[in-house]
């Protein structure tokens, strides 16, 4: 057979099986693949839990790993490798750890599993960038193999939240192959293992038949790295991709538009909020911050450039947080008043002021707030760096810090804790409040362990926030992902993005 | 021909090490990755000690030195935001930049050069004026909207070609056409001009005079002749294409090169984006020394010893 022939017969073999397909396509409807596959923006930094925590790297790694808690869909906290905690003292916890949990490579995990994990991330010459969320462990001890004793720095209310994302490593495996190969390929006890990582392509996971819990419905997933999120839209509507993270509130809509795809969205814990300097410049003055207060429209902005999704809030906190008090209200918008207040302070109050940007925030919020404010009377100029200057000059000294900035906080713990002190005690660099009363609400409801206390303090802190401003609470911002409207899937507060908790519809 | 050599080698080795400089203190000037890494809500402390971790509270001088040290080693450290040497992810994405600029090269060779050859050799016909506005067009069109819309029409509608990524041998088509779209225009111009200067020439008078054809005379003498303004050309948009490739590798997630330096220089990571630079450099100086190259391959007329 001449090579010509071989190759027209391969070709029409090939047309022909192609055609088959499609026929069978047509008639019994797509078969659901059994690989799922997401995009994702970028590629994970890193598959060593210990290291990065960034949406990209722990969309992945969680599934590989296990903690010692988690969250239900609900955000309720509940036992996993944990099965039971007890309060030895104020300061110390005690976890019963299971005993039938075996890594990926065969190995049991034990109570020293938990202890070396906790001690590798928050070993100072680790130099893991999350020691900051563990910083108040201050040791961890086995007392048996299936019992772990947590001591913390004083009593630490948010220690079980932070727990739920502390990952478990396997001991054995780290010391015998080293911090670097441990990152490119990682063995955990979760519900799937490390597949394969195409570097800059994607990384792969496979189901780990072993598991001791709720197991997988995907045999395995694909994490893709695409940093468009109109090629990630695209990629949907091919058919290439289930899942895909990330779109804004148009190309929600688009997918709205077609058959088969649709956009899902979670409220989640992240609070957009303005921070004002209340040290120094016109927003020193608490008239003028109630100004600004009064003339912001967030309603507005949710409705007219958030798609609708996101939901608006008076308290610096979501309801996925603790802390989180029903019914705290604050003056509305009313842009009467914050001209009164304008008028009442003088030419003080129309001073230029300086507004801090960067460009991973949405800057049409940006520029509306700027418009809302200007509408009010307020001479108010952006100034856009690069995230990383823009997150050194909001810890700077309050005369080097702008007067407003907009962000979008996340603690990705869901407690007050995470979110109030940082910004409203004055012994924290991100703050330039300094309020004694604001310090000693804070330092009381992280210095119990008794909720009931905890949350009388919260509802002090978010009053008085309320009264003197030194923020302006916006918005609960909403996450829009894109998906295949058959993955069964929700979407939850703390973006999770666990594979045992998908499947396709019936 | 030694001596040429020698002079543009130590040439090359200034120039890259004062690119090494530039980029160093142009990414230093504007502050450290410490904080794109803490968590928010990080006290005061935790950031020093990761700060001293990463050893940017040494410095700046000793930084430099430390790295330019490192750097005449062939040691281009590690990534601090991805946790593995620099080389592991450069290597990693050479081949697919290299890939993408080779199939636009034969996008833009392939197109251009035959299109441009036609707009001199007939540039009195209607068609040889429609394809300098075609040429033209392809040039003109942004690349993140011709992108998109190559994916929605072949990737989505018809569903042909892998809307994006780089799992099958058919990704590399779409990125190809998107980027030597716009380099196809530069060489049909210069392709163009290059015909036309040589056509006004002595040798193709007597030559046409003697009875050679149209097509003999191109292709025998012409091409040769004119490839010199061609091969200049050549060289610059190879490198350009290794730059312009940014925004093509983003739209169509390709893992190339381009997506890898936005990535790195949006975390700050240095040393990451250091190395790129630096490739870029070292691709860039690389291939205007082989276009001086194949001047006097392609014209023995010119000679290297008495390049200044």
């Amino acid at each position: 057979m001449t090579s010509f022939a071989k190759h027209a017969r391969t070709l029409a073999l090939a047309a022909g099986v192609s055609l088959f397909a499609l026929s069978a396509m047509s008639t019994d409807g797509m078969a659901q693949p059994e690989t799922l596959v997401i995009d994702l923006v970028n590629e994970p930094s890193s598959l060593d839990p210990h290291r990065q925590w960034n949406p990209d790297s722990y969309y992945v790694y969680r599934n590989i790993f296990d903690q010692l808690l988690t969250r239900t869909d609900d955000g309720e906290i509940v036992p996993n490798l944990a099965t039971d905690w007890t309060y030895a003292d104020d300061s110390s916890v005690i976890f019963t750890i299971r005993d039938d949990v075996a890594f990926h490579d065969g190995e049991m995990l034990t109570a020293d599993d938990v202890v070396y994990s906790i001690e590798r991330i928050t070993d100072p010459d680790f130099a893991s960038p999350q020691l900051g969320q563990y910083n108040q462990i201050t040791g961890a001890e086995a007392l048996s193999p299936t019992e772990v004793r947590v001591t913390t720095n004083g009593p630490y209310p948010a220690l079980l939240a932070q727990l739920v994302k502390l990952s478990i490593v396997p001991q054995h495996y780290v010391e015998e192959v080293g911090d670097d190969a441990f990152n490119q390929a990682p063995v955990g006890s979760g519900p799937y293992q490390f597949g394969e990582w195409d570097r800059g392509v994607q990384v792969s996971v496979e189901r780990f038949d072993g598991y001791w819990g709720e197991p997988g419905f995907f045999p395995r997933a694909e994490f893709r790295a695409v940093p468009d999120a109109a090629t990630r839209v695209a990629n949907l509507l091919a058919g290439e991709a289930n899942l895909i993270v990330t779109i804004d509130p148009d190309l929600a809509l688009q997918l709205d538009a077609n058959d088969g795809v649709e956009p899902r969205f979670a409220l989640t814990e992240r609070v957009g909020y303005l921070k004002l300097n209340t040290q120094v410049g016109p927003t020193a003055d608490p008239r003028v911050r109630e100004a600004i207060a009064a003339a912001i429209d967030a309603q507005l902005i949710i409705d007219g450039l958030l798609g609708g999704f996101d939901a608006p809030t008076s308290q610096m906190l979501s309801p996925a947080h603790f802390g989180w008090v029903d019914g705290i209200e604050r003056d509305g918008y009313d842009i009467d008043r914050a001209r009164a207040l304008i008028a009442e302070v003088g030419d003080a109050a129309l001073e230029p002021m300086s507004f801090a940007t960067a460009p991973v925030f949405d800057q049409r919020i940006v520029q509306a707030l700027q418009q809302m404010l200007t509408e009010a009377g307020f001479d108010v100029e952006i100034e856009m760096t690069d995230m990383a200057a823009y997150l050194a000059r909001a810890q700077s000294a309050p005369d080097q810090q702008a007067d407003m900035s907009f962000g979008r906080w996340s603690c990705a713990c869901q407690d007050a804790d995470g979110v109030l002190f940082p910004l409203l005690h004055s012994s924290s660099n991100w703050s330039t409040w300094s309020d004694d009363e604001m310090n000693a609400l804070l330092e009381t409801a992280r210095g119990t362990l008794d909720e009931d206390e905890r949350m009388g303090a919260y509802e002090q802190v978010h009053n008085l926030v309320v009264e003197q401003v030194p923020l302006v609470p916006l918005y609960q911002a909403a996450i829009l992902y894109g998906v295949d409207s058959d993955l069964v899937w929700q979407p939850t507060p703390n973006e999770s993005m666990f594979l045992n908790r998908m499947s396709w519809a019936d | 021909m030694q001596a040429f050599l020698i002079k543009r080698l130590i040439q090359a080795v200034i120039a890259l090490l004062g690119v090494a400089t530039l980029i160093f203190f142009i990414q230093h000037l504007s502050g450290d990755p410490t904080l794109l890494l803490v968590p928010e809500g990080a006290t005061q402390e935790d950031i020093d000690a990761l700060r001293e971790a990463l050893g940017f509270n040494r410095p700046l001088i000793v930084q430099y030195l430390s790295y330019m040290g490192d750097l005449l080693t062939f040691d281009f450290g590690r990534s601090i935001v991805q946790n593995v040497p620099v080389m592991t992810i450069i290597s990693a994405r050479v081949p697919y930049t290299l890939a993408l600029a080779g199939g636009a090269l034969v996008v833009a060779l392939g197109i251009g050069l035959p299109l441009g050859a036609i707009m001199g050799l007939k540039r009195e016909r209607w068609y040889a004026r429609a394809a300098m506005g075609v040429a033209l067009a392809g040039q003109s069109l942004p690349t993140f909207w011709s992108g998109i819309l190559l994916i929605l029409v072949f990737g989505v509608t018809l569903g042909w070609l892998p809307p994006s990524g780089a799992r099958s041998a058919l990704s590399i088509i779409m990125p190809s056409i998107a980027l030597g779209l716009l380099t196809m225009a530069t060489f049909a111009r210069v392709a163009r001009t290059a015909v036309l200067d040589e056509i006004g020439k002595d040798y193709v008078r007597t030559a046409r005079a003697k009875g050679v054809n149209t097509r003999r005379l191109f292709f025998r003498h012409l091409i040769r002749n004119g490839s010199i303004p061609v091969i200049t050309v050549a060289a610059l948009e190879i490198s350009n294409l290794l730059a312009g490739a940014v925004i093509v590798e983003t739209v169509f997630a390709w893992p190339g090169l381009g997506q890898a330096a936005i990535q790195a220089i949006a975390a700050r990571d240095f040393l990451v984006v250091q190395a790129i630079v630096l490739l870029g450099a070292f691709v860039a100086i690389g291939l205007n020394l082989l276009a001086d190259l194949l001047y006097s391959v392609v014209d023995p007329r010119i000679r290297l010893e008495r390049a200044r």
